[in-house]
């Protein structure tokens, strides 16, 4: 988007084999989106204020302007919360057109910072969230140093951590699956 | 666009001597018939002319002078195997095939400056090219600006739903505010999409405006030669929408199709046949029943004065001859019984029946009574 001034969108721009990477990623039933605005009533996304919520995401990705998509951060705003897919009255599954836009941003890298940061941490730790420093704290409080996670558990970890190198992670993450 | 400039085949009359085929073996066709005037006495007509498809010339907005802007009717030429390109798809300015089509809905309907209705048909139609082209052509673009979708009816959501399902791009809340001609021959279509919440434009090789369906000239000096009456749209006027939706004021006058209020070809067919069988329960039966309630003349008193034939709406008063003497008479199978003539004459020779002078009186005396 540019700043400043009206956003004119331009259609020319519009990309079709977008709509297909997206089918082909999960979101097969895009196309049958009537615009209803049912699902955008009830996101959280909506009430949040973010500027694509999940009506014009759909809408967006059927004109296939992949270039608004990749560059907005508002896919990532989304809290997986389920609801536009239960109440979707054309079975769109609009969540998994959220999974497939993150799909391909991700082959792409286009995603915010933060993202790669919370993959990391889920590779590393089996945790997307995982707050540093915590030891000290824990142990003050009289709890033992790890929680009793997947960080707890060295083997299952190391498992887990070979299930996810045999996925599409092994291309495309921005570190090193060590 | 209205002829395809080839000549006929002619396989009907010479057939196709060299396979051995022959022309109609039944010699079912006249083929020196030319047109001609018959005079027929009838006891019932049915008004059908049609509609008129309104010309994108009123449209300044839309670069109506570019050969690629051209009508919804113009189209479905091009489209058609019968038409001036054969069925083949071209731009008639240079005759490439147009990549990226944008398509326009209710141009010059649901606009206080054209006409304040809705077309009705011209949704659907839109799709309906879509279709044709989306299936026939898959990757060509197409780019459908409604100000919202009317699909209502049966078969007609699924079918919409269908086509963009077929990669059809739908743009909502955006009747296109301007198309130009840009140096290099596109045409920049500018619109808002409402479901983007965003102006949008368009680079598009060619533009099909969806205007509106309009009464057919002299539809209005036709109706008045049957008395039949135009709305405010100029569209001939039913009696009751719901009750009498192929009569119109005039007895024996009927109306069908697109005559009557812009509609689809089933609706059309479906009010043909009503005003068919209204026709026929009119016509058939070799009488008609009359209400009590109309005007009729005491010649002896009529002054021939003519004062009463101009008057009626219903033109059911004429004068003929009675005793030697030009008199008014109304035709008791015309007479819709408004009491206009009766009021009018000044002889009082015109007597209102159900509402004669006396009656009234009585009634006046009656409420007045306390």
């Amino acid at each position: 988007m540019e700043e400043g001034g009206v956003n004119v969108i331009d259609l020319t721009q519009a990309d079709e084999s977008f709509v297909k990477e997206l089918e082909a990623l999960g979101a097969d039933e895009l196309r049958e989106c009537i615009q209803c605005g049912k699902c955008g009533a009830t996101c959280p996304m909506a009430l949040a204020g973010l500027e694509f919520f999940i009506k014009r995401i759909v809408h967006a990705a059927n004109l296939g302007l992949r270039d608004i998509l990749l560059e907005d951060s508002s896919v990532w705003g989304c809290q997986s919360c389920n609801r536009c897919v239960e109440i979707c009255p054309m079975d769109v599954k609009p969540y998994e057109l959220i999974q497939a836009i993150r799909r391909a941003a991700m082959k792409v890298e286009s995603c915010p910072a933060n993202t790669y940061e919370g993959l990391r941490n889920l590779y590393r730790f089996g945790h997307a969230v995982y707050p540093k420093g915590y030891e000290e704290r824990r142990k003050k409080a009289g709890l033992p140093e790890k929680p009793p996670t997947a960080i707890s558990y060295d083997e299952l970890r190391k498992k887990y951590q070979e299930i996810l190198r045999n996925t599409i992670l092994e291309e495309i993450a921005p570190f090193p699956l060590d | 666009m209205d002829k395809t400039g080839k000549p006929a085949c002619q396989i009907c009359e010479k057939g196709i001597p060299p396979k051995g085929i022959q022309g109609c073996p039944a010699d079912a066709i006249k083929f020196d018939d030319k047109d001609e005037y018959i005079n027929l006495k009838v006891g019932a007509v049915i008004i059908a002319t049609g509609f008129k498809p309104m010309s994108k010339h009123y449209f300044k907005e839309y670069s109506p002078h570019s050969p690629d802007v051209i009508t919804s009717m113009e189209f479905e030429r091009i489209l058609s195997a019968t038409g001036p390109t054969g069925g083949e798809l071209k731009r008639p300015s240079d005759g490439t095939k147009p990549k990226t089509i944008a398509m326009v809905s209710c141009v010059g309907s649901r606009d206080e400056r054209y006409h304040p209705y809705c077309s009705k048909v011209c949704c659907m139609y839109m799709l309906k090219h879509a279709r044709i082209l989306k299936e026939k052509y898959p990757d060509i673009k197409l780019y459908l600006f409604f100000i919202d979708v009317r699909t209502a009816g049966k078969d007609f959501e699924e079918f919409y739903v269908y086509t963009r399902e077929l990669g059809v791009k739908v743009i909502k809340g955006g009747r296109v505010s301007s198309v130009d001609v840009k140096p290099n021959g596109k045409l920049r279509v500018r619109a808002f999409d409402s479901d983007l919440c965003a102006p949008v434009e368009l680079d598009a090789d060619m533009v099909v405006l969806a205007t509106a369906i309009e009464p057919p000239d002299g539809v209005e000096e036709l109706g008045s030669m049957f008395t039949a009456t135009c709305g405010r749209e100029g569209f001939l006027r039913e009696v009751h929408t719901k009750l009498y939706p192929v009569e119109t004021q005039a007895r024996g006058v009927f109306i069908a199709g697109c005559v009557q209020g812009p509609k689809d070809i089933p609706e059309s067919i479906a009010q043909a046949r009503a005003a068919a069988s209204a026709t026929a329960a009119l016509v058939i039966p070799g009488k008609i029943k009359f209400e009590a309630i109309i005007s009729e003349v005491d010649r002896d008193k009529c002054s021939s004065c003519g004062v009463c034939v101009p008057l009626c709406p219903y033109t059911a008063i004429r004068i003929v001859e009675y005793k030697g003497k030009e008199k008014a008479y109304i035709e008791p199978a015309l007479c819709a019984g408004c009491g206009v003539c009766a009021s009018a004459c000044p002889s009082k020779a015109i007597k209102f029946n159900g509402f004669t002078t006396e009656q009234i009186m009585a009634q006046i005396d009656a409420l007045t009574e306390a």
